[in-house]
Protein backbone atom coordinates (compact mmCIF):
# COMPACT_ATOMS: atom_id res chain seq x y z
CA UNK A 1 0.00 0.00 0.00
CA UNK A 2 2.37 2.52 -1.02
CA UNK A 3 -0.05 5.70 -1.23
CA UNK A 4 -0.60 5.13 2.68
CA UNK A 5 3.49 4.39 3.71
CA UNK A 6 3.89 7.78 5.09
CA UNK A 7 0.70 7.19 7.79
CA UNK A 8 2.36 6.05 10.91
CA UNK A 9 0.30 3.81 13.67
CA UNK A 10 3.05 3.97 16.09
CA UNK A 11 1.11 2.38 19.35
CA UNK A 12 -0.26 -1.23 18.66
CA UNK A 13 -3.26 -0.20 20.71
CA UNK A 14 -4.17 2.71 18.49
CA UNK A 15 -3.56 5.23 21.22
CA UNK A 16 -1.76 7.69 18.88
CA UNK A 17 -4.37 8.16 16.13
CA UNK A 18 -2.45 9.84 12.67
CA UNK A 19 -4.17 12.88 11.69
CA UNK A 20 -3.27 12.14 8.40
CA UNK A 21 -5.58 9.74 7.38
CA UNK A 22 -8.25 12.50 8.47
CA UNK A 23 -6.93 14.10 4.65
CA UNK A 24 -5.13 11.56 2.43
CA UNK A 25 -7.45 11.26 -0.48
CA UNK A 26 -5.70 8.33 -1.30
CA UNK A 27 -6.66 6.85 2.31
CA UNK A 28 -10.70 8.22 1.59
CA UNK A 29 -10.70 6.46 -2.37
CA UNK A 30 -9.24 3.26 -0.17
CA UNK A 31 -11.68 3.28 2.21
CA UNK A 32 -14.63 3.57 -0.21
CA UNK A 33 -13.26 0.28 -1.56
CA UNK A 34 -12.28 -1.64 1.94
CA UNK A 35 -14.38 -0.39 3.96
CA UNK A 36 -17.66 0.71 2.93
CA UNK A 37 -17.34 -1.64 -0.50
CA UNK A 38 -15.68 -4.27 2.01
CA UNK A 39 -16.83 -7.02 4.24
CA UNK A 40 -18.94 -4.39 6.45
CA UNK A 41 -22.51 -4.10 7.21
CA UNK A 42 -23.85 -0.42 6.34
CA UNK A 43 -26.94 0.86 7.88
CA UNK A 44 -29.16 2.34 4.80
CA UNK A 45 -32.92 2.75 6.45
CA UNK A 46 -35.85 1.28 8.11
CA UNK A 47 -38.49 -1.10 6.72
CA UNK A 48 -41.32 1.34 7.92
CA UNK A 49 -40.33 3.43 5.37
CA UNK A 50 -40.89 1.55 2.84
CA UNK A 51 -43.77 -0.48 3.70
CA UNK A 52 -45.66 -0.90 0.88
CA UNK A 53 -44.50 -3.14 -2.35
CA UNK A 54 -42.92 -0.54 -5.17
CA UNK A 55 -42.17 1.91 -2.41
CA UNK A 56 -38.44 3.28 -2.30
CA UNK A 57 -36.02 5.46 -1.02
CA UNK A 58 -32.68 6.65 -1.89
CA UNK A 59 -29.82 6.38 0.34
CA UNK A 60 -26.13 6.17 0.04
CA UNK A 61 -23.10 4.22 1.50
CA UNK A 62 -20.25 5.85 1.53
CA UNK A 63 -20.03 8.11 -1.56
CA UNK A 64 -22.02 5.37 -3.70
CA UNK A 65 -25.63 5.94 -4.18
CA UNK A 66 -28.10 3.60 -3.40
CA UNK A 67 -31.58 2.84 -4.31
CA UNK A 68 -33.49 0.44 -1.83
CA UNK A 69 -36.78 -1.08 -3.38
CA UNK A 70 -39.40 -3.07 -2.17
CA UNK A 71 -40.27 -5.53 -5.19
CA UNK A 72 -43.74 -7.05 -6.09
CA UNK A 73 -43.01 -10.08 -3.71
CA UNK A 74 -42.44 -7.60 -0.45
CA UNK A 75 -38.82 -8.56 -0.33
CA UNK A 76 -36.69 -5.23 0.03
CA UNK A 77 -33.71 -5.04 -2.30
CA UNK A 78 -30.43 -2.27 -2.52
CA UNK A 79 -29.01 -1.57 -5.70
CA UNK A 80 -26.35 1.22 -6.78
CA UNK A 81 -28.40 3.53 -7.59
CA UNK A 82 -27.13 4.00 -11.59
CA UNK A 83 -28.90 2.63 -14.76
CA UNK A 84 -26.87 -0.42 -16.16
CA UNK A 85 -27.30 1.32 -19.55
CA UNK A 86 -24.59 4.68 -19.65
CA UNK A 87 -24.61 5.02 -15.31
CA UNK A 88 -27.05 7.36 -14.73
CA UNK A 89 -28.60 8.20 -11.47
CA UNK A 90 -31.90 5.96 -11.53
CA UNK A 91 -34.43 7.23 -9.09
CA UNK A 92 -33.59 11.07 -7.85
CA UNK A 93 -36.31 11.64 -5.43
CA UNK A 94 -35.45 10.74 -1.77
CA UNK A 95 -38.29 8.08 -1.83
CA UNK A 96 -41.76 7.35 -3.27
CA UNK A 97 -43.51 4.37 -4.89
CA UNK A 98 -43.44 2.38 -8.43
CA UNK A 99 -43.86 -0.32 -10.21
CA UNK A 100 -40.59 -0.10 -12.39
CA UNK A 101 -37.52 1.91 -12.19
CA UNK A 102 -37.34 4.37 -15.70
CA UNK A 103 -34.10 5.52 -16.40
CA UNK A 104 -34.57 9.41 -17.52
CA UNK A 105 -31.95 9.76 -19.71
CA UNK A 106 -32.63 6.81 -22.08
CA UNK A 107 -35.66 5.35 -20.74
CA UNK A 108 -34.43 1.30 -19.50
CA UNK A 109 -36.55 0.08 -17.62
CA UNK A 110 -35.87 -2.03 -14.58
CA UNK A 111 -38.21 -3.57 -12.86
CA UNK A 112 -38.43 -3.30 -8.80
CA UNK A 113 -36.04 -6.47 -8.27
CA UNK A 114 -33.35 -4.93 -10.39
CA UNK A 115 -34.08 -7.23 -14.17
CA UNK A 116 -33.39 -5.18 -16.79
CA UNK A 117 -37.09 -4.92 -18.70
CA UNK A 118 -37.67 -2.69 -21.38
CA UNK A 119 -35.04 -0.79 -23.78
CA UNK A 120 -36.77 1.55 -26.15
CA UNK A 121 -36.51 0.80 -29.77
CA UNK A 122 -35.08 -2.48 -29.23
CA UNK A 123 -35.23 -3.34 -33.27
CA UNK A 124 -34.10 -0.09 -34.38
CA UNK A 125 -36.59 1.98 -37.13
CA UNK A 126 -37.26 -0.36 -40.22
CA UNK A 127 -34.57 -2.56 -39.37
CA UNK A 128 -31.70 -0.43 -38.93
CA UNK A 129 -30.25 0.34 -35.53
CA UNK A 130 -31.22 -0.77 -32.02
CA UNK A 131 -29.47 -3.66 -30.35
CA UNK A 132 -27.29 -5.98 -31.61
CA UNK A 133 -28.74 -9.79 -31.88
CA UNK A 134 -26.76 -10.84 -29.06
CA UNK A 135 -27.91 -8.60 -26.69
CA UNK A 136 -28.62 -10.60 -23.62
CA UNK A 137 -31.23 -8.87 -22.23
CA UNK A 138 -31.46 -11.27 -19.39
CA UNK A 139 -28.00 -10.82 -18.48
CA UNK A 140 -28.09 -6.98 -17.65
CA UNK A 141 -29.53 -5.72 -13.91
CA UNK A 142 -28.94 -3.29 -11.72
CA UNK A 143 -26.27 -3.66 -9.65
CA UNK A 144 -27.24 -5.76 -5.92
CA UNK A 145 -26.35 -5.77 -2.94
CA UNK A 146 -27.11 -7.97 -0.21
CA UNK A 147 -30.23 -6.62 2.28
CA UNK A 148 -30.58 -7.90 5.58
CA UNK A 149 -33.13 -6.47 8.44
CA UNK A 150 -32.74 -7.11 11.95
CA UNK A 151 -35.56 -5.83 13.74
CA UNK A 152 -36.86 -3.76 10.62
CA UNK A 153 -33.36 -2.26 10.42
CA UNK A 154 -32.08 -2.97 7.09
CA UNK A 155 -27.84 -3.38 6.47
CA UNK A 156 -26.45 -3.87 3.25
CA UNK A 157 -23.36 -4.89 2.18
CA UNK A 158 -20.91 -5.30 -0.94
CA UNK A 159 -19.27 -8.39 0.23
CA UNK A 160 -21.59 -11.01 1.73
CA UNK A 161 -18.67 -13.40 1.81
CA UNK A 162 -17.50 -12.22 5.32
CA UNK A 163 -19.62 -12.88 8.70
CA UNK A 164 -23.67 -12.46 8.79
CA UNK A 165 -25.30 -9.43 10.07
CA UNK A 166 -25.76 -11.09 13.66
CA UNK A 167 -22.59 -12.03 14.21
CA UNK A 168 -21.10 -8.93 13.04
CA UNK A 169 -23.63 -6.87 14.89
CA UNK A 170 -22.88 -9.22 17.47
CA UNK A 171 -24.71 -9.79 21.16
CA UNK A 172 -24.51 -6.26 22.82
CA UNK A 173 -25.88 -4.57 19.45
CA UNK A 174 -28.67 -6.97 18.90
CA UNK A 175 -29.93 -6.29 22.44
CA UNK A 176 -29.44 -2.70 21.84
CA UNK A 177 -31.35 -3.02 18.36
CA UNK A 178 -34.04 -5.53 20.07
CA UNK A 179 -34.41 -3.18 22.98
CA UNK A 180 -35.07 -0.12 20.97
CA UNK A 181 -37.30 -1.72 18.05
CA UNK A 182 -39.24 -4.28 20.40
CA UNK A 183 -42.66 -2.30 18.98
CA UNK A 184 -43.60 -1.58 15.70
CA UNK A 185 -42.20 2.24 14.91
CA UNK A 186 -43.62 4.89 12.80
CA UNK A 187 -41.30 7.80 11.02
CA UNK A 188 -41.88 11.21 12.77
CA UNK A 189 -39.18 12.91 9.88
CA UNK A 190 -35.48 13.22 8.96
CA UNK A 191 -32.78 15.82 9.93
CA UNK A 192 -29.96 16.44 8.07
CA UNK A 193 -26.57 18.27 9.33
CA UNK A 194 -23.44 19.26 6.65
CA UNK A 195 -20.12 18.94 8.16
CA UNK A 196 -17.23 20.08 6.86
CA UNK A 197 -14.97 17.45 8.17
CA UNK A 198 -13.64 13.85 7.60
CA UNK A 199 -16.44 11.05 8.33
CA UNK A 200 -14.59 9.28 10.67
CA UNK A 201 -13.82 12.55 13.12
CA UNK A 202 -17.94 11.42 13.26
CA UNK A 203 -17.22 7.88 14.29
CA UNK A 204 -14.39 8.96 16.82
CA UNK A 205 -17.26 11.59 18.12
CA UNK A 206 -19.80 8.99 19.09
CA UNK A 207 -17.17 6.62 20.64
CA UNK A 208 -15.97 9.08 22.68
CA UNK A 209 -17.98 9.25 26.46
CA UNK A 210 -15.67 11.39 27.60
CA UNK A 211 -16.76 14.46 25.96
CA UNK A 212 -20.58 14.14 26.69
CA UNK A 213 -20.22 16.02 29.74
CA UNK A 214 -17.43 18.50 29.11
CA UNK A 215 -18.26 19.50 25.07
CA UNK A 216 -22.22 19.71 25.85
CA UNK A 217 -22.44 21.70 28.31
CA UNK A 218 -26.07 22.09 28.25
CA UNK A 219 -26.07 18.26 29.75
CA UNK A 220 -23.93 19.54 32.48
CA UNK A 221 -25.68 22.31 33.19
CA UNK A 222 -28.97 21.13 33.35
CA UNK A 223 -28.05 18.05 35.07
CA UNK A 224 -28.85 15.27 32.27
CA UNK A 225 -26.04 13.94 31.82
CA UNK A 226 -22.91 14.34 33.86
CA UNK A 227 -19.20 12.50 33.80
CA UNK A 228 -19.80 11.19 37.46
CA UNK A 229 -23.34 9.14 36.51
CA UNK A 230 -23.90 5.66 36.28
CA UNK A 231 -22.59 4.68 32.88
CA UNK A 232 -20.33 3.13 30.59
CA UNK A 233 -19.22 1.61 27.30
CA UNK A 234 -19.88 -1.86 25.62
CA UNK A 235 -17.96 -2.98 23.06
CA UNK A 236 -17.91 -5.91 20.66
CA UNK A 237 -15.38 -8.79 20.75
CA UNK A 238 -13.94 -6.92 17.90
CA UNK A 239 -14.07 -3.52 19.58
CA UNK A 240 -15.64 -2.03 16.15
CA UNK A 241 -19.15 -1.18 17.66
CA UNK A 242 -19.48 0.70 21.30
CA UNK A 243 -22.67 1.81 23.18
CA UNK A 244 -22.72 4.37 25.62
CA UNK A 245 -25.07 4.31 28.04
CA UNK A 246 -25.90 6.01 31.60
CA UNK A 247 -28.64 6.96 33.64
CA UNK A 248 -30.54 10.24 34.85
CA UNK A 249 -30.45 11.47 38.26
CA UNK A 250 -27.54 8.91 39.28
CA UNK A 251 -24.47 11.49 39.58
CA UNK A 252 -22.46 11.94 42.72
CA UNK A 253 -22.34 15.53 43.79
CA UNK A 254 -18.70 15.69 45.21
CA UNK A 255 -17.37 13.90 42.46
CA UNK A 256 -19.13 16.35 39.92
CA UNK A 257 -17.44 19.08 41.70
CA UNK A 258 -13.79 17.34 42.39
CA UNK A 259 -13.79 16.42 38.31
CA UNK A 260 -15.11 19.56 36.90
CA UNK A 261 -13.03 22.22 39.16
CA UNK A 262 -10.05 23.06 36.26
CA UNK A 263 -13.17 23.42 33.64
CA UNK A 264 -13.97 26.59 32.66
CA UNK A 265 -18.31 27.32 32.45
CA UNK A 266 -18.62 23.89 32.08
CA UNK A 267 -20.57 23.25 35.55
CA UNK A 268 -22.87 25.82 36.10
CA UNK A 269 -25.02 24.80 38.83
CA UNK A 270 -28.19 26.41 39.27
CA UNK A 271 -29.39 27.05 36.12
CA UNK A 272 -33.21 26.13 35.39
CA UNK A 273 -35.18 26.21 32.11
CA UNK A 274 -38.23 27.88 32.63
CA UNK A 275 -40.08 25.10 30.73
CA UNK A 276 -38.46 21.94 31.85
CA UNK A 277 -41.18 19.62 30.11
CA UNK A 278 -38.34 18.62 27.51
CA UNK A 279 -36.18 16.90 30.03
CA UNK A 280 -38.49 14.74 31.41
CA UNK A 281 -38.18 11.19 30.74
CA UNK A 282 -41.28 8.67 30.83
CA UNK A 283 -40.54 5.64 31.33
CA UNK A 284 -40.99 3.34 28.32
CA UNK A 285 -38.11 0.33 28.45
CA UNK A 286 -37.83 -2.26 31.14
CA UNK A 287 -34.23 -0.94 32.29
CA UNK A 288 -33.34 2.36 34.45
CA UNK A 289 -31.10 3.17 31.20
CA UNK A 290 -31.82 7.05 29.75
CA UNK A 291 -29.20 7.83 27.60
CA UNK A 292 -28.12 4.79 24.53
CA UNK A 293 -25.59 5.94 21.87
CA UNK A 294 -25.01 2.57 19.68
CA UNK A 295 -22.35 3.31 17.03
CA UNK A 296 -22.20 0.69 14.62
CA UNK A 297 -19.20 0.71 12.25
CA UNK A 298 -18.84 1.90 10.03
CA UNK A 299 -21.60 4.41 9.24
CA UNK A 300 -25.15 3.99 11.73
CA UNK A 301 -25.64 5.20 15.06
CA UNK A 302 -28.65 4.38 17.33
CA UNK A 303 -29.78 6.75 19.86
CA UNK A 304 -32.19 7.00 22.76
CA UNK A 305 -32.15 10.20 24.80
CA UNK A 306 -34.98 9.76 27.26
CA UNK A 307 -37.57 9.54 24.64
CA UNK A 308 -35.92 11.18 21.96
CA UNK A 309 -34.81 7.79 19.26
CA UNK A 310 -33.30 8.07 16.41
CA UNK A 311 -31.12 6.30 14.02
CA UNK A 312 -28.10 8.73 12.65
CA UNK A 313 -26.14 7.76 9.31
CA UNK A 314 -22.85 8.78 7.92
CA UNK A 315 -22.94 9.67 4.23
CA UNK A 316 -19.73 10.50 3.05
CA UNK A 317 -19.31 13.78 0.10
CA UNK A 318 -15.56 13.59 -0.18
CA UNK A 319 -12.32 13.30 2.26
CA UNK A 320 -13.31 16.55 3.68
CA UNK A 321 -16.95 16.70 3.62
CA UNK A 322 -19.81 14.48 5.28
CA UNK A 323 -23.96 14.92 5.75
CA UNK A 324 -25.00 13.40 8.63
CA UNK A 325 -29.07 11.96 8.15
CA UNK A 326 -31.43 11.85 11.38
CA UNK A 327 -34.54 9.70 11.37
CA UNK A 328 -36.28 9.93 14.05
CA UNK A 329 -39.28 7.70 15.17
CA UNK A 330 -41.84 6.78 17.70
CA UNK A 331 -44.16 3.25 18.30
CA UNK A 332 -46.92 2.91 16.42
CA UNK A 333 -49.31 2.81 19.82
CA UNK A 334 -47.86 5.99 20.56
CA UNK A 335 -50.56 8.76 21.86
CA UNK A 336 -50.81 11.90 20.40
CA UNK A 337 -49.90 13.49 23.58
CA UNK A 338 -46.73 10.84 23.37
CA UNK A 339 -46.06 11.56 20.00
CA UNK A 340 -45.85 15.79 20.83
CA UNK A 341 -43.55 14.97 23.93
CA UNK A 342 -41.07 12.85 21.47
CA UNK A 343 -41.31 16.00 18.83
CA UNK A 344 -40.32 18.56 22.21
CA UNK A 345 -37.68 16.02 22.80
CA UNK A 346 -36.28 16.07 19.41
CA UNK A 347 -35.05 19.81 20.47
CA UNK A 348 -32.35 17.71 22.50
CA UNK A 349 -30.72 15.80 19.23
CA UNK A 350 -30.28 16.91 15.78
CA UNK A 351 -28.13 19.34 14.27
CA UNK A 352 -29.92 22.09 16.25
CA UNK A 353 -30.45 19.71 19.42
CA UNK A 354 -29.09 21.44 22.58
CA UNK A 355 -26.75 18.68 23.57
CA UNK A 356 -26.02 17.50 20.32
CA UNK A 357 -25.20 20.82 17.86
CA UNK A 358 -21.81 21.41 19.46
CA UNK A 359 -20.46 17.93 17.66
CA UNK A 360 -20.53 19.93 14.00
CA UNK A 361 -18.14 22.39 15.11
CA UNK A 362 -15.93 19.68 16.94
CA UNK A 363 -16.12 17.54 14.33
CA UNK A 364 -14.61 20.93 12.05
CA UNK A 365 -12.33 22.35 14.42
CA UNK A 366 -10.36 18.79 14.62
CA UNK A 367 -10.76 18.80 10.93
CA UNK A 368 -9.28 22.14 10.40
CA UNK A 369 -6.83 22.57 12.62
CA UNK A 370 -5.10 19.16 11.63
CA UNK A 371 -5.08 20.01 7.27
CA UNK A 372 -1.72 20.33 7.40
CA UNK A 373 -0.34 17.58 10.06
CA UNK A 374 1.66 14.68 7.73
CA UNK A 375 3.37 13.26 10.87
CA UNK A 376 1.63 14.69 13.74
CA UNK A 377 -0.86 12.09 16.10
CA UNK A 378 -4.02 12.36 18.24
CA UNK A 379 -3.33 11.20 22.12
CA UNK A 380 -6.18 8.24 22.78
CA UNK A 381 -5.35 7.49 26.32
CA UNK A 382 -8.15 8.30 28.58
CA UNK A 383 -10.25 5.35 29.89
CA UNK A 384 -6.16 3.48 29.65
CA UNK A 385 -4.12 2.29 26.89
CA UNK A 386 -3.30 -1.83 26.43
CA UNK A 387 -6.32 -3.90 26.04
CA UNK A 388 -9.85 -2.55 23.98
CA UNK A 389 -12.22 -3.52 26.73
CA UNK A 390 -15.76 -2.54 28.29
CA UNK A 391 -15.59 0.86 30.45
CA UNK A 392 -17.12 0.68 33.30
CA UNK A 393 -17.29 4.39 33.98
CA UNK A 394 -17.81 7.70 31.17
CA UNK A 395 -14.37 8.94 31.42
CA UNK A 396 -12.96 7.27 28.54
CA UNK A 397 -12.22 7.32 25.06
CA UNK A 398 -11.73 3.55 24.64
CA UNK A 399 -13.96 2.96 22.28
CA UNK A 400 -12.01 5.15 19.81
CA UNK A 401 -9.20 2.83 20.16
CA UNK A 402 -11.80 -0.16 19.57
CA UNK A 403 -12.93 1.79 16.21
CA UNK A 404 -9.34 2.03 14.53
CA UNK A 405 -8.34 -1.64 15.72
CA UNK A 406 -10.70 -2.88 13.20
CA UNK A 407 -10.55 0.26 10.78
CA UNK A 408 -6.31 -0.92 10.50
CA UNK A 409 -7.44 -4.36 10.16
CA UNK A 410 -9.67 -3.62 6.94
CA UNK A 411 -7.15 -0.93 5.78
CA UNK A 412 -3.80 -2.93 5.97
CA UNK A 413 -2.23 -0.34 8.03
CA UNK A 414 0.70 -1.97 10.27
CA UNK A 415 1.19 -0.71 13.73
CA UNK A 416 3.15 -0.50 16.40
CA UNK A 417 7.27 0.17 16.54
CA UNK A 418 8.41 -2.75 14.89
CA UNK A 419 5.68 -1.97 11.94
CA UNK A 420 6.99 1.70 11.72
CA UNK A 421 10.65 0.35 11.79
CA UNK A 422 9.80 -1.45 9.24
CA UNK A 423 8.56 1.08 6.92
CA UNK A 424 11.31 3.31 7.36
CA UNK B 1 -60.05 40.87 4.03
CA UNK B 2 -57.29 42.56 3.11
CA UNK B 3 -54.57 44.37 6.16
CA UNK B 4 -55.11 48.22 6.60
CA UNK B 5 -51.55 50.70 5.77
CA UNK B 6 -51.20 50.89 9.86
CA UNK B 7 -51.33 46.85 9.99
CA UNK B 8 -49.15 46.28 7.48
CA UNK B 9 -46.79 48.82 8.85
CA UNK B 10 -46.88 47.50 12.40
CA UNK B 11 -46.64 43.83 10.97
CA UNK B 12 -43.00 44.70 8.34
CA UNK B 13 -41.90 46.64 11.58
CA UNK B 14 -41.97 43.47 13.54
CA UNK B 15 -40.37 40.86 11.23
CA UNK B 16 -37.54 43.71 10.59
CA UNK B 17 -37.24 44.00 14.39
CA UNK B 18 -37.01 39.92 14.61
CA UNK B 19 -34.37 40.02 12.46
CA UNK B 20 -32.34 42.50 13.16
CA UNK B 21 -32.01 41.51 17.17
CA UNK B 22 -30.64 38.10 15.82
CA UNK B 23 -28.32 40.08 13.30
CA UNK B 24 -27.26 42.04 16.60
CA UNK B 25 -26.70 39.25 18.73
CA UNK B 26 -29.42 40.67 20.60
CA UNK B 27 -31.28 37.65 21.02
CA UNK B 28 -33.51 39.05 24.38
CA UNK B 29 -34.66 41.50 22.10
CA UNK B 30 -35.95 38.94 19.41
CA UNK B 31 -37.32 36.58 22.08
CA UNK B 32 -39.43 39.74 23.25
CA UNK B 33 -40.80 39.81 19.94
CA UNK B 34 -43.24 36.82 21.07
CA UNK B 35 -46.46 37.03 22.67
CA UNK B 36 -46.16 35.08 26.29
CA UNK B 37 -47.99 32.07 24.34
CA UNK B 38 -46.30 32.91 21.49
CA UNK B 39 -44.90 29.76 19.80
CA UNK B 40 -41.54 29.31 17.23
CA UNK B 41 -40.57 26.52 15.59
CA UNK B 42 -38.00 25.28 12.50
CA UNK B 43 -39.26 22.99 9.99
CA UNK B 44 -36.91 21.27 6.89
CA UNK B 45 -39.16 21.76 3.78
CA UNK B 46 -38.66 18.09 3.42
CA UNK B 47 -40.42 17.33 6.54
CA UNK B 48 -43.21 19.57 5.53
CA UNK B 49 -43.74 17.75 1.91
CA UNK B 50 -43.80 14.44 3.39
CA UNK B 51 -46.18 15.30 6.21
CA UNK B 52 -43.93 14.45 8.70
CA UNK B 53 -44.00 16.48 12.03
CA UNK B 54 -40.36 16.73 13.34
CA UNK B 55 -39.16 19.87 13.80
CA UNK B 56 -35.67 21.06 13.22
CA UNK B 57 -36.61 23.28 16.89
CA UNK B 58 -39.70 24.28 18.44
CA UNK B 59 -40.96 26.14 20.98
CA UNK B 60 -44.47 26.20 22.11
CA UNK B 61 -44.39 28.94 24.55
CA UNK B 62 -42.28 32.08 24.99
CA UNK B 63 -40.65 30.35 27.88
CA UNK B 64 -39.35 27.75 25.88
CA UNK B 65 -38.00 30.68 23.56
CA UNK B 66 -36.23 32.07 26.41
CA UNK B 67 -35.02 28.75 27.07
CA UNK B 68 -33.46 28.39 23.91
CA UNK B 69 -31.60 32.08 24.92
CA UNK B 70 -30.13 30.99 27.72
CA UNK B 71 -28.56 27.84 26.90
CA UNK B 72 -27.05 29.30 24.21
CA UNK B 73 -25.42 32.25 26.22
CA UNK B 74 -25.04 29.94 29.18
CA UNK B 75 -24.53 26.27 28.26
CA UNK B 76 -23.69 25.54 24.37
CA UNK B 77 -20.87 25.97 22.64
CA UNK B 78 -21.50 27.57 19.00
CA UNK B 79 -18.97 28.03 15.89
CA UNK B 80 -18.57 31.90 16.59
CA UNK B 81 -20.67 33.58 13.92
CA UNK B 82 -22.75 36.37 13.00
CA UNK B 83 -25.79 36.29 11.30
CA UNK B 84 -27.40 38.50 8.47
CA UNK B 85 -30.99 37.85 7.62
CA UNK B 86 -32.17 39.17 3.91
CA UNK B 87 -36.21 39.12 3.75
CA UNK B 88 -38.25 39.53 0.93
CA UNK B 89 -41.53 41.31 0.25
CA UNK B 90 -44.34 40.10 2.97
CA UNK B 91 -47.55 38.63 1.37
CA UNK B 92 -50.46 39.56 3.99
CA UNK B 93 -53.99 39.50 4.78
CA UNK B 94 -56.14 39.32 7.31
CA UNK B 95 -56.43 36.48 9.94
CA UNK B 96 -58.86 35.37 12.46
CA UNK B 97 -59.23 37.83 15.53
CA UNK B 98 -57.85 40.45 13.59
CA UNK B 99 -54.42 38.63 13.20
CA UNK B 100 -51.81 39.36 10.26
CA UNK B 101 -50.77 36.31 8.57
CA UNK B 102 -47.78 36.87 6.53
CA UNK B 103 -45.58 35.27 4.19
CA UNK B 104 -42.31 35.99 3.67
CA UNK B 105 -39.20 34.32 1.87
CA UNK B 106 -35.57 34.77 3.77
CA UNK B 107 -31.71 34.23 3.43
CA UNK B 108 -30.00 34.02 6.53
CA UNK B 109 -25.98 34.54 5.41
CA UNK B 110 -23.75 33.32 8.56
CA UNK B 111 -20.26 35.57 8.65
CA UNK B 112 -16.75 33.98 10.49
CA UNK B 113 -14.52 35.83 12.36
CA UNK B 114 -12.33 36.08 9.86
CA UNK B 115 -15.02 38.16 7.21
CA UNK B 116 -16.24 34.96 5.41
CA UNK B 117 -19.54 34.86 4.47
CA UNK B 118 -21.67 32.43 3.63
CA UNK B 119 -25.30 31.22 3.13
CA UNK B 120 -26.40 29.45 6.24
CA UNK B 121 -30.57 29.31 5.57
CA UNK B 122 -33.00 29.88 3.30
CA UNK B 123 -36.34 29.73 3.17
CA UNK B 124 -40.08 31.20 4.22
CA UNK B 125 -41.47 32.88 7.08
CA UNK B 126 -45.24 31.83 7.45
CA UNK B 127 -46.70 34.37 10.52
CA UNK B 128 -49.20 34.87 12.62
CA UNK B 129 -49.11 38.41 13.75
CA UNK B 130 -51.31 40.00 16.64
CA UNK B 131 -51.09 43.93 16.54
CA UNK B 132 -51.84 45.59 20.17
CA UNK B 133 -51.29 49.23 22.10
CA UNK B 134 -47.89 48.17 22.66
CA UNK B 135 -47.05 47.34 19.10
CA UNK B 136 -47.11 44.01 17.48
CA UNK B 137 -46.12 40.39 18.15
CA UNK B 138 -45.65 37.13 16.78
CA UNK B 139 -48.47 34.54 17.90
CA UNK B 140 -46.56 32.28 15.87
CA UNK B 141 -43.58 32.18 13.56
CA UNK B 142 -42.91 29.07 11.52
CA UNK B 143 -39.60 29.07 9.33
CA UNK B 144 -40.04 26.80 6.90
CA UNK B 145 -36.16 25.88 5.47
CA UNK B 146 -35.42 25.00 1.76
CA UNK B 147 -31.67 24.35 3.23
CA UNK B 148 -32.75 21.43 5.35
CA UNK B 149 -29.31 19.72 5.31
CA UNK B 150 -27.58 22.63 8.08
CA UNK B 151 -24.53 23.51 7.76
CA UNK B 152 -22.18 22.70 10.72
CA UNK B 153 -24.83 23.24 13.44
CA UNK B 154 -27.77 25.46 14.15
CA UNK B 155 -27.39 27.55 17.22
CA UNK B 156 -28.96 31.30 16.65
CA UNK B 157 -32.55 31.04 15.69
CA UNK B 158 -33.49 31.94 11.93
Amino acid sequence: MTTNAAIQWPAEDCSRIPFAIYHDPAVYEREQEAIFRGPTWNYIGLEAELPNKGDFITTRIGATPILVSRDKTGAVKAFINRCAHRGAELRREPCGNAQLHVCVYHQWSFELDGRLRGVPFPSGVNGVGGLPRDFDKKAIRLHELTVRSYKGVLFATFDATGESLEDYLGEAICGELDRMFARPIKILGYQRQRMNGNWKLYNDNVRDPNHGGLLHMFHATFGLYRLSQIGGARMDPKGRHNITYNQLDSDDVAASDEGYKDTQKVYSKGYKLEDMRMLSNRTEFPDAVTLVIASVFPNSVFQQIANSLCTRQIRTYGVDEMELYWTYFGYTDDSEEMTRHRLLQSNLCGPGGYISMEDGEAVEIVHRATARETDAHAICEIGGKGPIVDQPNLVSEVPVRGFYGYYTDLMGFAKGPQAQEALA
Amino acid sequence: MSVSMEQRLAALDLIARAANSLDADRMEDWAECFFEDGSYQILSRENVERGLPLPLFMAENKQMIRDRVLSLRKANVTNPHRDRHIIGPAEMRAGADGEVVSEAGFAVYSTTPEGVSRLFSLGVYKDRIQIGDAGARFVERTAIVDMFSIPTMLSTPV
